[in-house]
């Protein structure tokens, strides 16, 4: 579910993209320390959990230049703080357990030719942080049961999906961040179903949110996304508050309109009704 | 609505189907009735409707134990038609956790009958609301404000769990997401009506959002 926990870039000023992707730079240096494979694995979804750990809980940043595998003639700016690693770590998992997730339900050998090779760095990880990794696996596996058994009430997989991110926020024994992490989760999870739902229905392909009508999911998803904007207020974040807000008003949409709004383009562009 | 009809039936299977077989006949008839895919069909919405209610009642076993022997113990008695919101005493002590903040035991108590009536509907709406499950609250709130129109509460209820998604897609509007009009309509269109009359060519850029594509 890797892909939502993002920002928009034309809604950011230059200097705040500068910022946000020297971010995404100092985690991909991370990653490197773990090997090729766990690079391939970077994600603006634990670039978000490095800056806002960072955010909330405080601590220095190192800034500086590196090399860039994909780009090298030019070295390129990074950030990174004292969760750096943590996210590397976390990115390392969550990617592994999603590969098996999927060698599993899909029998896909491509998963599981790149889930053996992460294995030594997400095995290394999960020693790091056993509780995550403990949370990460359980949460998985009882949303692969219930969408196994075609549980139609999408409250019961996103409220694990939410546990599963509450793991990943249960650092610094943060109560807020704990809850800001269980709203993501179950916004993203309910996010990811709303995208797939017109797919899987046609496939006859379990989907969570079978039992709503997608005219109902723009204020289902509304109300998910309040209730997690709230937590992150809640937060106290000292830092990047544009870059988060970024990404809980807007960034978190980006695959729903991608998917969605072309229809919405089709509209009567004048003479609408008023908001 | 209460729900009369044996769940199984309307499902298709046999009452000794496995879960598997249940929830394989229930993603066909999905398929087969799914609203969106026959829009504007008010028979489909109608059996949609009546899958879910089945589905539900299966997956809960609600229609089952009461089947075994009367398992409702709170029998006797529905709610009011319309009017202020005063309950029944059938469901007294789910409105009593519900006050004290038990919504786990409400949700148990809930799940415990085959009822389906609006009070059920409304009270089933404040527990999952209490426990996070905000889907299903909304869900069920509406479900108690279609069967009761005139129920004040009701609407009072549906209005309180839409509040935050409206406060929402207000903040968001100042962001550049799409507003959620009623149309769906791009932003800049929105924008255009609000601001001048006819002045807006933003028909361009609807949602350009570029989620940041590699660095």
């Amino acid at each position: 579910m890797f892909g939502y926990v993002t920002a928009v870039k034309n809604r950011l000023t230059d200097e705040q993209w500068r910022r946000y992707s020297a971010f995404y730079c100092g985690l991909c240096r991370e990653l490197g320390k773990r090997g090729i494979k766990a690079r391939a694995t970077l994600t603006y979804d634990m670039t978000m959990l490095e800056m806002l750990l960072g955010g909330v809980l405080g601590g220095e940043e190192t800034a500086g230049l590196m090399r860039c595998p994909a780009a090298p003639v030019k070295k390129r700016e990074f950030v990174s703080n004292s969760f750096v690693s943590y996210a590397a770590d976390m990115n390392v998992l969550l990617a592994s357990y999603k590969l098996l997730d999927d060698w599993k339900d899909d029998g896909n050998l491509l998963s599981a030719a790149g889930f053996r090779l992460l294995s030594r760095a997400a095995a290394e990880a999960a020693e790091r942080y056993p509780e995550q990794s403990a949370t990460v696996k359980r949460e998985l596996e009882a949303i692969s049961a219930l969408e196994a058994a075609g549980e139609n009430n999408p409250d019961i997989p996103a409220a694990c999906f939410g546990r599963l991110m509450e793991g990943l926020f249960s650092v610094g024994n943060n109560c807020a961040l704990i809850s800001f992490g269980h709203s993501l989760g179950r916004l993203v999870y309910i996010m990811d179903a709303c995208v797939d739902f017109e797919g899987d229905l046609r496939h006859k392909k379990y989907n969570p949110m079978t039992a709503y009508k997608k005219a109902d999911f723009e204020l289902l998803l509304s109300t998910l996304a309040y209730d997690c904007a709230e937590k992150y207020r809640a937060l106290g974040c000292q830092r990047d508050n544009e870059i988060m807000e970024n990404i809980l008003y807007c960034g978190v949409w980006s695959r729903y309109y991608k998917k969605y709004g072309s229809e919405s383009k089709e509209g009567d562009a004048y003479g609408s009704k008023p908001i | 609505m209460l729900m009369v009809q044996n769940p199984y039936s309307v499902l298709g299977v046999s009452e000794n189907a496995s879960d598997e077989e249940v929830a394989k006949a229930y993603k066909a008839l999905a398929k087969k009735y799914h609203p969106d895919l026959h829009p504007g069909d008010k028979q489909a919405e109608q059996k949609m409707s009546e899958i879910n209610a089945a589905y539900d009642q299966i997956k809960t076993g609600s229609w089952k134990s009461a089947q075994q022997g009367g398992s409702d113990p709170f029998a006797g008695g529905y709610g009011r038609p319309s009017g202020q919101y005063s309950g029944t005493p059938r469901y007294a002590h789910i409105r009593e956790c519900l006050r004290i903040g038990e919504y786990v035991m409400a949700l148990h108590y809930l799940n415990e009958t085959r009822d389906r009536s609006a009070e059920w509907y409304y009270l089933s709406a404040i527990a999952n609301s209490g426990v996070g499950n905000s889907l299903t609250a909304i869900n069920h709130a509406r479900q108690a404000v279609e069967q009761e129109p005139g129920n004040t509460e009701y609407v009072r209820l549906m209005n309180i769990l839409s509040h935050g998604g409206r406060v929402y897609e207000q903040r968001s509007a100042t962001y550049g997401a799409p507003c959620i009009c009623p149309n769906s309509l791009c932003i800049w269109a929105c924008l255009a009506y609000l601001c001048c009359s006819g002045l807006s060519s933003g028909l361009g850029m609807c949602y350009g959002a570029n989620p940041g594509s590699g660095v």
